[in-house]
């Protein structure tokens, strides 16, 4: 018997990657069931008014409060364009209130016209290339492809699509980068970033992305104000990115990569598209996430922190841990040499 | 002889789902059984499976049939004895974005922000009339809020009606011109002359709540005329965020509450059943969020703190530390532990920065509750000052604690509560579903408090002194029903645990130095404590508010290491 709904993570070479698009409020899907999209194309828009105005009548237009109404030309809910006259005061000296830009009379009240200005469209944008395989009504889709995937713990919500490089982090005198060069328009891989200055030679060196392995707060606090988007792979502090995640990385060196912001329901993500080996069989390929034995897991917490093993052994009785608690252990080989035993809630199942 | 009369209590969390069975079968309602599952929310992104095995775990455990043979549905009972009934509670999800709207800061907001804190809301936006903000201005910043629920008071009831008929305009035009995957929620609560005008410019929408003024005459504030409309506000943003919930909510036939709220009602019951004129308080600190309820003089104030990035946290837990860490350290845990929030610490340094940022969540969130209500009697240089009894403990980092004097001793570093106060430890997390089930059986709150549900932690006696540490304080006799009684003297910067033996047995004549308080209403004034069989006994807590610690970081660690030792058994 395997423990059910554990944390999972999604480290592999290839796989087949479904991701979900989809707006924040209802709007218009614009693509269909197997259309082809690239990377920053429309999946699917909401219009909104991109502001409102209230405009007071009477005391612009010098008008009695009880005559207001009459002197209004629209109605609540009317639409009207750019120029249209709103409200007019006759005479001699006659005042007008015209429309600057398209729009809708949303409320008269007290002498007063509120109008919602404008549109502006808010848009969910393909974060890579693939093919609709699902329309949420009114929402999104999903967009599906193949490639190596590595799924982040923690990231920006800015998205992003580069070369992979994986510049040094040398400094030369004038601390700058030395690599400046290879970086400028690349998405960086750097398996610790520990000082926040190295974060502005990389931004200042031209980078359009980070891919990292272990960060310290510092660097956290310092992302948490930049405009680079970045993927998290390992944790903060002293934090071992692990080899698996490392080679499946290694793989994408040098290749377009796509740093895919977190969805509800999906983690953010780092792909590199590699449609041909993508088997075909691998399409409907469900994973289990139960933990059984076989399984393969990340462990967090020291002094394992990063490290991933093999589930050898699901043991029933719960257990004193080193610090007193009751946990329910799970035994995992990390070496040949090396088993230890690990509360369940510290680990996470590899899917690949 | 009468038939077994059941209640079912369901709680959904973020992490798991809970389900408590409680009976008459002794003659008085008490605990049976209770059941926990994971929440199925993280694995099948709905609540409704997870609620159905836990209730199935809870028939299991308990050997009582709570499903109709054969059937998906409950077995309620119409005739005597069987399950009667059932509450729920919800704390899963996200709280709800909240735009506050008011005539002035420091009336109608202030009163709402106590409101919507009570139902767990987040405040993202306050608007107020008397702000500088003209009405352009003013609908820019709703239109970007992007809010869950509005909720605008404000004006006494023979006050202005313009400002208020003008705020509902406002969030009229945004209720209909903003799109949204789900409309908000508008509660109004303000000025009943205006509630006609509420009404009409929505169309009787079913998104809209009205209800009573909350402040009827200047001065005065009842918040319970706004409780059911806030909650109807509040069960129709979670039906639209959490599927399935709609769907537990039939199956138990009863309506969601938030977990806050619902243990905001056995407060309020508690602080009205209190004798001794204290008020009562329950501190829930869960692996997400801590949550604080205080009831207090008619009072009833909760608050959600849910700050799992806050490295200011790391910088308030570094104090508590008792062994000498890097803040790096402190900080990375803290950071990595809200990417794993279900983390155990394994090794003793991840124990120790666990422990510490409890206490750290702990007066975080005390400080938050006293912003919301100064009536709470809180203050960050202070300590909890006013006077609190029980106070009750709850959530996983408590429970979970390898030794319940570890439990103890966060709770007081963190509340460093002032006078005597006793603690008590909610080991099966039932008080908010107790909440939930008080509009069935008032009695059933009352008799199953009464069972024992609680765990009692123990009794601290926080000594106010402003003795230099070393000097003595405080004088005790300690009365065992022995020929002797024993004397203990406890100097400033001590903490001090007496063991008890039963009420019967234990009493403690407490003698202050006259510069000294400890809770019997005056400085040097002393009297009797009869001292309840607790699981750590009483606390002599005469370390200093706020906590007296060393500057130097190893000398703090051993310091608190120290404490830490004197309160285990």
């Amino acid at each position: 018997m395997g423990i059910k709904q554990m944390k999972t993570i999604r480290i592999s070479k290839h796989c087949q990657v479904l991701c979900l698009v989809q707006l924040q409020k209802p709007g218009t899907v614009l693509v269909l069931t197997g259309d082809g999209v690239k990377r920053g194309d429309v999946i699917a828009e909401s219009k909104l008014p991109e502001r409102f105005l209230v405009y007071d009548v009477v005391n612009q237009l010098k008008l009695e409060p009880q005559q207001v109404e009459k002197h209004i030309h629209r109605q609540v809910g009317e639409t009207f364009n750019a120029g249209d006259v709103i409200a007019q005061k006759p005479g001699m000296f006659s005042r007008l209130f015209r429309a600057r830009q398209n729009g809708k009379v949303v409320s008269i009240r007290d002498g007063k016209i509120v109008l919602a200005l404008g549109g502006t469209s808010e848009t969910a944008l393909a974060p890579f290339p693939g093919v609709i395989t699902e329309l949420i009504h009114g929402r999104g889709a999903v967009i599906a492809t193949g490639g190596a995937v590595v799924e982040g713990v923690l990231a920006s919500t800015g998205e992003t699509a580069g070369e992979l490089v994986f510049p040094s982090l040398e400094l030369d005198r004038r601390k700058r980068l030395a690599d400046a060069d290879t970086v400028k328009g690349k998405i960086c891989f750097c398996e610790t970033l520990n000082h926040p200055q190295l974060l502005t030679v990389l931004a200042e060196a031209g980078a359009i992305g980070l891919v990292l392995g272990s960060i310290s707060p510092d660097v956290y606090t310092s992302l948490r104000n930049s405009d680079l988007p970045w993927l998290l792979l390992g944790g903060f502090g002293m934090v071992e990115l692990d080899s698996l995640t490392l080679s499946v990385v290694e793989t994408m060196k040098d290749e377009t990569v796509y740093l895919v912001r977190a969805q509800v329901g999906q983690p953010a993500m780092l792909l590199c598209i590699k449609d041909n080996e993508t088997e075909a069989q691998d399409l409907f390929k469900q994973q289990k996430t139960d933990l059984e034995v076989g399984s393969k897991v990340k462990l967090w917490g020291q002094p394992y922190e990063g490290r991933i093993g093999e589930v050898v052994e699901l043991p029933e009785e719960l257990e004193e841990s080193a610090c007193g608690g009751s946990i329910t252990p799970v035994v995992v080989r990390l070496t040949e040499e090396l088993i230890v035993r690990v509360p369940v809630e510290n680990l996470m199942k590899i899917l690949d | 002889m009468l038939s077994t009369t059941y209640y079912l209590g369901v709680e959904i969390g973020a992490k798991h789902t809970r389900a408590w069975l409680f009976d008459n079968r002794a003659g008085s309602f008490e605990l049976r059984d209770s059941a926990v599952v994971n929440s199925s929310l993280g694995d099948s992104g709905e609540v409704a499976s997870g609620v159905r095995a836990a209730i199935q775990a809870l028939q299991n455990n308990a050997e009582v049939e709570l499903f109709a043979q054969g059937s998906q549905k409950l077995a309620f009972s119409m005739t005597e004895g069987g399950l009667k009934g059932a509450g729920l509670t919800v704390s899963a999800g996200n709280l709800p974005r909240t735009v506050l709207v008011g005539v002035s800061e420091t009336y109608s907001l202030a009163a709402l922000r106590r409101l919507a804190a009570l139902f767990g809301c987040e405040v993202i936006l306050t608007i107020h009339q008397q702000d500088e903000l003209n009405a352009t201005a003013q609908l820019s910043r709703m239109m970007a809020s992007n809010a869950d629920l509005f909720v605008v008071a404000g004006g006494s009831n023979q006050g202005a009606t313009k400002p208020i008929q003008s705020a509902l305009d406002n969030i009229r035009i945004i209720y209909e011109n903003m799109p949204r995957v789900v409309k908000p929620q508008v509660v109004y609560t303000g000025n009943e002359a205006c509630i006609a005008d509420a009404q009409a410019a929505f169309e009787g929408s079913p998104d809209v709540h009205i209800a009573g003024n909350i402040q009827p005459e200047i001065g005065l504030e009842d918040q319970t005329v706004a409780w059911r409309a806030m909650l109807k506000a509040w069960q129709r943003i979670k039906r639209a965020e959490l599927p399935g919930l709609d769907e537990v909510e039939r199956l138990l036939t009863a309506q969601a509450q938030p977990t806050i709220f619902a243990a905001g009602r056995v407060m309020r019951l508690l602080d009205q059943m209190n004798p001794n004129g204290k008020g009562v308080m329950a501190l829930d600190l869960g692996q997400t969020e801590a949550r604080v309820v205080a009831a207090r003089k008619d009072q009833l104030t909760g608050q959600i703190s849910r700050d799992e990035k806050d490295l200011s946290l790391a910088k308030d837990a570094h104090q508590y530390l008792s062994q000498p860490l890097d803040q790096e350290l402190v900080e990375a845990y803290l950071l990595n532990k809200s990417l794993m929030p279900d983390m155990v610490p394994s090794t003793l340094d991840e124990l120790t920065i666990e422990q510490a940022l409890a206490r750290a969540k702990i007066s975080q969130v005390f400080k938050k509750v006293q912003e919301l209500n100064p009536i709470v009697g809180y203050q960050h240089w202070h300590g909890l000052n006013d006077p609190y009894e029980p106070i009750i403990l709850s959530g996983e980092i408590f429970c979970n604690a390898s030794e319940i004097s570890q439990a103890l001793l966060m709770a007081v570093d963190g509340i460093q509560p002032c006078g005597i106060t006793t603690f008590v430890l909610d080991q099966y997390q039932v008080t908010p579903v107790l909440g939930a089930l008080a509009e069935f059986e008032p009695m059933l709150v009352v008799q199953v408090i009464d069972s024992g549900v609680y765990e009692s932690l123990g009794t601290v006696v926080g000594v106010d002194s402003p003795e230099k540490a070393g000097k003595k304080v405080l004088e005790i006799e300690v009365d065992e029903n022995l020929p002797e009684r024993r004397r203990l003297t406890i100097l400033k910067g001590e903490l001090k645990r007496i063991e008890t033996f039963g009420a019967e047995k234990t009493s403690l004549y407490f003698s202050p130095t006259s510069s000294s308080e400890v809770g019997m209403g005056l400085r040097g004034l002393g009297g009797w404590l009869r001292a309840y069989d607790t699981q750590v006994g009483v606390v002599i807590d005469a370390r200093g508010r706020p906590l007296e610690l060393a500057s130097d970081a190893v000398l703090r660690a051993k310091q608190l290491g120290d404490w830490a030792w004197e309160l285990s058994k």
